[in-house]
């Protein structure tokens, strides 16, 4: 390999303002005119002390801030957080609370992949597609507020199921949304999937193969992107994913392209699992039982648990150490994102710096989630 | 499935989560061997270390990884009980994802790993004082008080 003089070498800060670093991660990228050398991502600038906030207060009060650990997704770690309690405390969610959670969850999966969808392709100097897909992530967000009381920040879940009923006039909302979703999604693909300035700039660039996945500890799309069929939904199904048909989209090409696909298909599975649970809701809208009786002030549990969820952005869990005092003793997230960033440096090296963004984007990277 | 890791190395205790993930204590010096073990023999193939972290317990640190074999579909952790002072092996020559998870256990519990590429505070600045996730520190910000002064 050709080796480059110290001073062809020029180091430049990309971020921590940044609206392509998706929040606030600092890149120092070391480039040799326009090609990549080297990038030293440095997080930490949305730190807020979750994993000690955790220790100073009862389950109960700690459970608004766990949805500000993925803004974007909060049913998934309200979710997490919940169902370690519950398994410590041997609480089973009633049929109908874990419909609920399903539907809810994986309309919250849609929004996620809606909003990386446009922030991609803005990363890559299209605007149009930003605002298509915020037509239609507006819709269910509309849906959630009406739902929940929130629109992103939802608060919904608690102990054994969900905090309020769903009603009928919601779910002739969701139907209505996912009978003409197929129409967007088909929209989507229209616009960007033939374009030939997208493919050039996404098809073959940042390979992961399935060593460097593994390697680096990478989860949900990304792997799947790589030839890796891992879906915590299929592996270990939680909630009632055991009585939903729904595919786990694979593909085998490696690059931010096929990680682009995987996502519009998933949202597409997505869709088929609202169906389903939409089906068995409006036939047993009339069952009450939609969460459990015991207080969650005074909860005491003990022992520790591991509780995991496919969240958007991969695997999500949430680690629980529970010494029998209303406090919890220590809990730990362990975030997909995390992992994704440190693979930058791999993926990017020897590419343009153009490329960079491309990359990046293409990782579905969200920063509250990386610095917890 | 874990009889033969039990034969090859020594096991301190074992413990269980909830829901049947079984937990190995060893010794920091076996952990090395032990992971690399887990990793590569095809009677288990622990190909990913889903995260590092610590707890502060009982006047320790307790180091745990968590594994995960694909293939299988199984999960273990493999946990080491280390003193405040002593300093660990790093395993970022097995699991490359283990740089950033060392890195927040020396930020945020204050634990050195020998032989880290780059060991320096990830989370917080570089000027920050104390290791916040450590039961012994003490927060020092005003509004406390109104919460009695306990942390």
């Amino acid at each position: 390999m050709e080796v480059i003089s110290q001073d062809r070498i020029l180091d430049i800060n990309i971020g921590p303002q940044h609206p392509s670093t998706h929040g606030v991660l600092r890149m120092v990228v070391s480039l040799c005119g326009e090609t990549i050398i080297n990038i030293n991502p440095i997080i930490g600038y949305l730190h807020r002390g979750l994993e000690k906030m955790a220790e100073n207060r009862t389950y109960l009060q700690y459970l608004p801030i766990v949805d500000r650990i993925d803004y974007l997704s909060g049913f998934f770690c309200s979710y997490a957080y919940l169902n370690g309690i519950e398994k410590l405390l041997n609480i089973t969610p009633s049929e109908k609370a874990k419909y609920i959670r399903t539907i809810t969850m994986e309309m919250n999966r849609i929004t996620s992949h809606l909003l990386w969808l446009g922030c991609f392709l803005m990363d890559l100097g299209a605007s149009s597609p930003f605002f298509y897909a915020f037509i239609e992530r507006e819709k269910i967000i509309d849906i959630l507020e009406d739902l929940t009381g929130s629109r992103m920040m939802y608060n919904y879940y608690t102990l054994g199921g969900v905090k309020r009923d769903i009603d009928i006039d919601i779910l002739n909302r969701i139907k209505e949304f996912s009978d003409h979703f197929e129409t967007a999604l088909k929209e989507y693909e229209d616009l960007i999937e033939g374009n030939p300035i997208f493919l050039s700039r996404t098809k073959n660039i940042g390979l992961i193969n399935k060593e460097t996945a593994n390697q680096y500890s990478i989860t949900g799309a990304n792997l799947r992107a790589s030839g890796i069929k891992k879906d915590l939904r299929k592996d270990s199904p939680y909630l009632i994913y055991n009585n939903i048909d729904f595919e786990v989209p694979v593909l085998n090409n490696e690059d931010s392209f096929s990680r682009f696909v995987i996502r519009i298909k998933e949202m597409r599975e997505s869709k088929k699992i609202i169906l389903q649970c939409y089906n068995w809701l409006i036939n047993h809208i009339k069952d009450e039982e939609i969460k459990s009786n015991i207080n969650f002030m005074h909860i005491k549990p003990e022992g520790k648990v591991i509780s995991e969820v496919e969240s958007p952005r991969g695997l999500l869990q949430c680690i629980i150490h529970a010494d029998g005092t209303k406090k919890p003793y220590r809990i730990k997230w362990r975030t997909p994102s995390f992992y994704s960033v440190q693979l930058i440096n791999n993926l990017a090296k020897n590419y343009k710096l153009p490329d960079l963004m491309s990359i990046f984007g293409s990782l579905d990277v969200i920063m509250p989630e990386v610095d917890r | 499935m874990f009889e033969n890791l039990k034969n090859k190395f020594e096991i301190l205790r074992e413990s269980e989560y909830q829901q049947d993930i079984h937990s190995f204590y060893i010794k920091k010096e076996d952990i090395l061997n032990v992971l690399s073990y887990l990793k590569n023999s095809p009677s288990y193939l622990f190909e990913r270390l889903d995260c590092i972290y610590t707890v502060d317990i009982n006047n320790s640190f307790e180091v745990i990884y968590v594994l995960q074999s694909d293939k299988y579909n199984t999960k273990c952790t493999i946990n080491c009980n280390i003193s405040y002072e002593e300093e660990m092996p790093s395993v970022t020559s097995i699991y490359s994802s283990a740089n950033f998870d060392e890195r927040e256990i020396f930020d945020l519990f204050g634990v050195k790993f020998n032989n880290h590429p780059n060991l320096k505070r990830i989370l917080l600045p570089e000027s920050f004082e104390g290791h916040p996730l450590r039961k012994s520190y003490k927060m020092q910000d005003e509004r406390l008080r109104w919460n009695n002064g306990s942390n």
